[in-house]
Parts: structure tokens; sequence; C-alpha cells
């Protein structure tokens, strides 16, 4: 076997490493972290990682094998039997519906309304500053106090925005904002996309400071229009920009819980129109209220473990993709 | 290396220096702090419990004091968590293996547990509480097999709440039938008032709706024969239920398809609404929004006259962590045997709920007074605590919904609510 010098002599013909020297037998041990002395900053941290992650995704992944409600011992083993149910479940497909159409949305605005905003706060004005942090302040709030304040704003009882609409000639547009199986998921749409536009607008905010101005100046120089600026310059080098939001986005989304929670109740209300499967594996899991204690464990487990392999394929496969556009368009 | 710091020269060795003696200084009074507090924990056995009420936090420290006012040498410290969230934080805890010490379950859940087998995460305290004062209902729920687990801290009956002055305004009087119903929510819903106030969000209000109405219909003994197989939820005069609570859809206060339990309960308690499901214990929260509610309570009225139901369930069961040291486990039993005596009893009853112990029928609120008298009529079990329709709970979670938006008819809901019994001969 050859030592990792190359030319240098072989282990055995070391001095040091001569029978009966035990120093010497334990040297190349030492120098291997000797070599790598990072991994012993990132030990703790690996460790923790493990525990508090990798121990429990694995476990998690054991447990969806039983049947099993989160009381008492662990039931019988029923193998794939939890994920076949959940093919033909009405409600995962319901939940899975509508996170899919909550992305759709929310991607389509932060391509659009957050771009045109981070263009907004590209420019140099005294109130830029302002501006970003107004727009960037929900991100850092609380999202169950987010929800909370827009299901009192929405109520068509005790909030504002119906009686604002009425005071400004708008009384026609008044809705049941969250009691309507037609608005209740346009409403999460609107407070899902307030609550994250201002991390869209920050990452396309950053990757426009990075497109240097003189090709832009070039571009307009050699008679290119503004928007042919934006879309054959500007916009392609935001890419890895657009990867970014896109893929954050897509997970943050498809495991949303805590907003939507809060807005449609332990059973998406109305009916299931706002039934994202966040809160479908929470009630699984801990049941829906103090009055409902029949939960079945083994089975959010399932559904996590699905939710797990979808995000995580999907997430690669996308960064991927647009990894390929990035090198493409540069 | 040396600093200015306000006019002063700080150089590296003094800040070696002061950090050592700071570090000096903590080594010995460490022990010092210790040796106090072990001092004080010799003193006091000091216990956690949690409540699944927020708003009987205050009633409910004052229990906890006349307690510990008995029992200097034990302090108990109260979290109240909200409803909704208890059943996830208790399980967690659980698994955590860190429960309160005095650990609040479930109704029903003891039997749940008991059956599933395994270790329990709570003790048995046969011999050490004593539960012959309990009612039958508060009985069935803490001892099986001959085992006593806990004692309940509550019961509640489940009804009509009235807000009066409404009802006095327009010169009404609460319904007793279900046409009474009707033909009052007509009346109220032309004076320009909101009949019912209904939280549908977390199906909590529907749900209970749904079994005091089919309970009106049912009875006692036709309840007792749904349990055994005998009759069905499908059968026309119990469908009778489900339409009913399509008709008075005018009649509920707009938006209640995603009106939680909480804000509808502020609602009714404000006088925005005239009538509202309610159990006895909600009393306490309509009073906390409103001081100066001025409230009574009815039955379910029924389809006829001389047919009103109520339904009747219990709060938390207080069982002792097995988790906990055996000095607390000693001190938890304590509170868990004091809970199921006729004083502590009396204290619920005067200060939160309907009281399990058999001997105490009088309460100072006149609510609960009023809970008794319309509990004689016809009282079944709140439903989900009995295994034989406790799924009825999660059938009407998932399609209650379904009523409002027209995707079920009256029928097709008692389809799914029977779906959801299973029936059980020697029930």
């Amino acid at each position: 076997m050859r030592s990792p010098g190359g030319n240098s002599p072989s282990r055995a013909a070391l001095p040091s490493a001569l029978p009966g020297d035990s120093a010497g037998l334990h040297q190349p041990k030492r120098r291997s972290w000797e070599r790598r002395p990072h991994l012993w900053f990132i030990l703790p941290a690996l460790v923790a990682y493990g525990i508090l992650f990798i121990y429990p995704t694995i476990r998690s992944f054991y447990l969806s094998l039983f049947d099993w409600t989160g009381i008492g011992p662990i039931g019988k083993m029923v193998w794939l039997a939890n994920f076949k149910e959940l093919l033909h479940d009405e409600r995962f497909r319901k939940a899975a519906w509508n996170s899919t159409k909550l992305f759709a949305v929310i991607f389509v605005l932060q391509n659009t309304v957050s771009l045109g905003l981070a263009m907004m706060l590209n420019r140099r004005s005294p109130m830029t500053h302002v501006y970003r942090a107004i727009i960037f302040l929900p991100v850092v709030m609380s999202a169950v106090a987010t929800g909370i304040i827009w299901v009192l704003m929405l109520d068509p009882i005790i909030g504002i925005v119906n009686p604002v609409l009425r005071d400004i000639g708008l009384g026609s547009l008044q809705q049941e904002w969250q009691a309507d199986p037609k608005w209740a998921m346009k409403t999460v749409y609107l407070v899902q996309f307030w609550q994250w536009n201002g991390m869209a607008v920050v990452l396309y905010l950053a990757g426009l400071q990075n497109v240097p101005e003189d090709l832009r100046h070039a571009a307009l120089i050699d008679g290119a229009k503004r928007w042919q600026v934006f879309r054959d310059v500007t916009f392609p080098m935001l890419a890895p920009a657009f990867t970014i939001v896109t893929a954050l986005s897509f997970i943050l989304i498809f495991r949303a819980f805590d907003l939507i929670y809060v807005l449609g109740g332990s059973t998406g209300a109305p009916d299931g129109a706002t039934l994202v499967i966040g809160v479908l594996i929470y009630g699984e899991a801990f049941g829906t209220s103090s009055f409902n204690a029949a939960t079945r464990m083994s089975y959010a487990m399932a559904e996590g473990v699905t939710l797990f392999v979808f995000l995580a394929g999907m997430s690669g496969l996308l960064i991927r993709v647009l990894g390929r556009r990035e090198e493409a368009l540069q | 290396m040396s600093e200015s710091f306000l006019g002063t020269r700080v150089s590296r060795r003094s800040i070696v220096k002061g950090m050592g003696g700071v570090a000096a200084a903590s080594a010995l009074g460490a022990p010092l702090a210790l040796r106090t507090r072990g001092a004080a924990a010799q003193d006091k056995v000091e216990l956690t419990i949690w409540g699944n009420h927020p708003e009987w936090k205050d009633p409910m420290e004052e229990i906890l004091t006349a307690f510990m006012e008995a029992n200097p040498d034990i302090s108990i410290q109260l979290t109240e968590i909200p409803g909704p969230d208890y059943n996830a934080k208790l399980q967690t805890a659980i698994t955590g293996g860190q429960p309160s010490d005095i650990l609040g379950d479930l109704e029903g859940n003891i039997l749940v547990r008991v059956a599933a087998g395994g270790e329990l995460p709570f003790i048995d305290l046969t011999g050490k509480v004593d539960i012959s004062g309990l009612t039958e209902t508060a009985r069935t729920q803490v001892e099986v097999d001959g085992k006593v687990y806990g004692c309940p801290l509550a019961a509640y009956t489940v009804g009509l709440a009235i807000q009066n002055p409404i009802f006095e305004k327009h010169g009404l009087t609460p319904p007793s039938t279900w046409d009474e119903l009707l033909s009052v929510c007509q009346a109220l819903k032309d004076a320009g008032e909101t009949p019912i106030v209904l939280g549908a969000k977390d199906w909590v209000h529907p749900y209970f709706m749904y079994i005091g109405l089919a309970s009106s219909v049912l009875g006692p003994d036709g309840f007792a024969a749904l349990r055994r197989g005998e009759r069905q939820l499908t059968e026309p005069e119990v469908v009778a239920a489900a339409q009913l609570l399509l008709d008075l859809q005018p009649y509920y206060n707009a938006g209640f398809e995603a009106t939680d339990y909480v804000t509808a309960k502020a609602i009714f308690a404000n006088g925005r609404g005239a009538m509202m499901v309610a159990g006895t214990a909600d009393f306490t929260g309509f009073r906390q929004v409103n001081p100066e509610a001025d409230l009574s309570f009815i039955a379910w009225p029924g389809p006829e006259a001389g047919k009103s139901a109520t339904t009747t369930g219990l709060e938390l069961l207080y069982t002792v962590s097995r988790f906990s040291s055996p000095e607390k486990q000693e001190a938890a039993t304590k509170f868990v045997a004091w809970l199921a005596t006729k004083e502590a009893q009396q204290l619920v009853s005067d200060k939160i709920a309907l009281p399990v112990h058999k001997e105490v029928t009088e309460s100072d609120d006149p609510i609960r007074a009023q809970t008794v008298a319309a509990s004689q009529g016809g009282d079944v079990a709140v439903w989900y605590d009995l295994p034989e329709v406790s799924d009825s709970v999660t059938a009407v979670q998932n399609n209650q919904g379904g009523l409002w938006t027209g995707r079920l008819t009256a029928e097709q809901f008692a389809q799914e609510m029977q779906a959801a019994v299973k029936p059980n001969p020697n029930a």
C-alpha cells in the first residue's frame, strides 16, 4: 500500500512503525485528525444534527410501518398499509392539492409582485431603507400573531376589512372572507404571500445589486427598450436568485403549518377548503381538539414521510433543473 | 494592550483578574445558593399541574390555594394551556417523560390507555384515593378493572346559553321545542338580532348541537339502544336533527363556518347573539369576557314538548405522573385524594363547573343550579366518552362542513355519522 505522500517511504519502512512501537502505530490516526482540524469544529453541530434530525427522521420511517395511535405500546407492524391508505385518502389528496395550488399562486406572485417591488427598491431614494424595512417586517413577525391579526381583521362581525370597504364605497365587495369556501383559500394565498413577500424581495434585491449597471446602460445605448433590457439582461442575471426563491418557497409552502392553522383551524375550515398537508399531519398525530383524542400517529408519520420524500425529490430536481438553467444563461 | 474605559486604564491582566474573581465568587456562592434552595425544598414539595381552560386560571388558583392551606408542605404551580393545544402538549410531554406531576388526562383517555396496554403514564392509586363518593359517570372514567387511577376535576352539562336581555327586549321566552326554536329564531332575526352564535371552524359547536338534538330525539333509552346497535342515526326522526342544523343555517352568525370557539364565546358574551351552544364550563369564560353578562341556561329543545335533553361530560381526569419522584408522587396523590372529597368538590361547584361528588348538590352559582334542573329532563353522556360512539367526533369533524356547503344532505350526513358507530350488544 502506498502512503499518501506518493514517493515517501511506506509505513512499514518508517522507524516509528517498527513492531513494538505503539506510538508509531497510532501516529497515522493522529495525523488524520490533525490534517482535518475542521472536523473538531463541526463535530458538536454534527452530533446535535444527528440526535435532533437524523435519528427522528429514521425513527419516523420505521414507525410509519406500524398501526399505532401514539398512545400505549407500539402496535402491530402493517408494513406499507398506511402508505396504501394514503393513496386513497380523500382528505390527503385534498390537502396535497391545496398545498400545490398555494405554491403555484405564491410562485407567480413572488416572480411578479415581489420582483417588481425589488426593482423599485433597487432605485436610490432617501426612503428606500424605510420601504425595505416595511416590506421585510412581516417576515420577522410571529406567524401565529400574524394569523390572529388577519383572522380578527377579516371577521365579518368584529373585523375591519368589511367596514372599511363599505365606508369607501366598495360595500359590494364585502365578503365572508374565511367562511365562504370560494374566498377562504384566496385569503390564505393573500396572507401567506403577505408574510413571505419580504423574503423574496430581499433575495431578488440582492440579485439585482449584482447586475452590473454597465451592462444595462450598454443595452440601452444600443437601442434596447426597457422591457428588452429586463428580459435579456436583468432577468437572466437573476437566475441564481430565482433558483433560491423558487426552491425556498417550494419547501416553505409545502411544509407550511402555523399561519394556515390559525386561519383555517384544525380541519381547514370551511369544509376542508383551507386544509393543507402540514395541518392534516398535525391533526392526525395529535387530534384536532381537546374533545377529540383520537389520534393516528403512525398514519401521520406515513404522511410526513411521504411529504419528506416528495420534498427531497422535488427540491433536488428543482435545484438541478434551475442550476442548469443558470449555467445556460451565463 | 490596554484601553481607556470611562477614564480608567483597563489592562488585559486586570480583565483576567476580574474574570477570575467572578469565577471564584461563583464557585463559592453556588454551593451556598444550592444549600439555601435545598433547605427551601425540604420545607415544601413543589408540584406542577396543567389545565386546559385558560379562563379558569383564577378560580383554579383559588381551589389550589385551599388545598395548599390545608397542606402547607405542598406547593402547586398551575399552567393553563388552551384546549385545542392541550392534547398535543400532553402527548409530547408524556413521550418526553416530562408531564406535570399532577397529570390531567382527557376524558376517556384513562380507558384508552389501559386498554392499549404497556406502561401507563400515571400510577395506580387504588387504596389511596377514595372514589366511593363520586358519581357513576365519574367513577367509570377513573376506575378500570378494579384499579383507581385518579379523579375528574369536574363535570359539565351542555345545552343552550341564553342572553336574557335580548329575550326580554323582544318579549320572547326561551324555546323548549324545535318548532319554538325556529319561530324564536325568526322573530329574533326579524328584530335585527343574531339568533344563534355558532363557532363551526373547529366543529366543536356543531358537534355538540348535533349530539344534543339527536339525543333529544333518542332520549336516554334510545341512546342506549343506539350503542347496542338496536337503533340507527339514519332513522327519519333522527335525520330530522341533522336537518334542523341545516334549517337553522339562516339564523347563525355571519361567517359562522370560520368562527372559532373562543371568538364565538366573545361574540355571545358581549350580547351580539341571543343563543349559543354552551356547557357549564363556558359560563366562567362568558363572565370573564363580560362580567355584566346576564345569562341563563336551558336544555336542548326537543322535537316535541317534554323531550328536551342535555349531554354531560367530564373535565380533565387528574392522575399522578409516573415520571415524578416518589416524594412528588406522594404529594400529588394527596391532592388527587383531596379532589375526590366533598369539600373540594363543593369548591369546584362554587367556582368552576359541576361537581362529581354525589353529595354536593348546591352551588353559589345560579347557572349551575339551572344546569342541574335542565339535566333532569333527559341527560346522556357526551358521545365521545363512550367507545361505541366516540368516533362520532371524527365523523363530524370531517363532514359537518359538508352540511353548510351543500356537499352533503342531512341524510348523507346521518349516514356518515352512523358509519362511525361501533355497536356493542353488551353496552
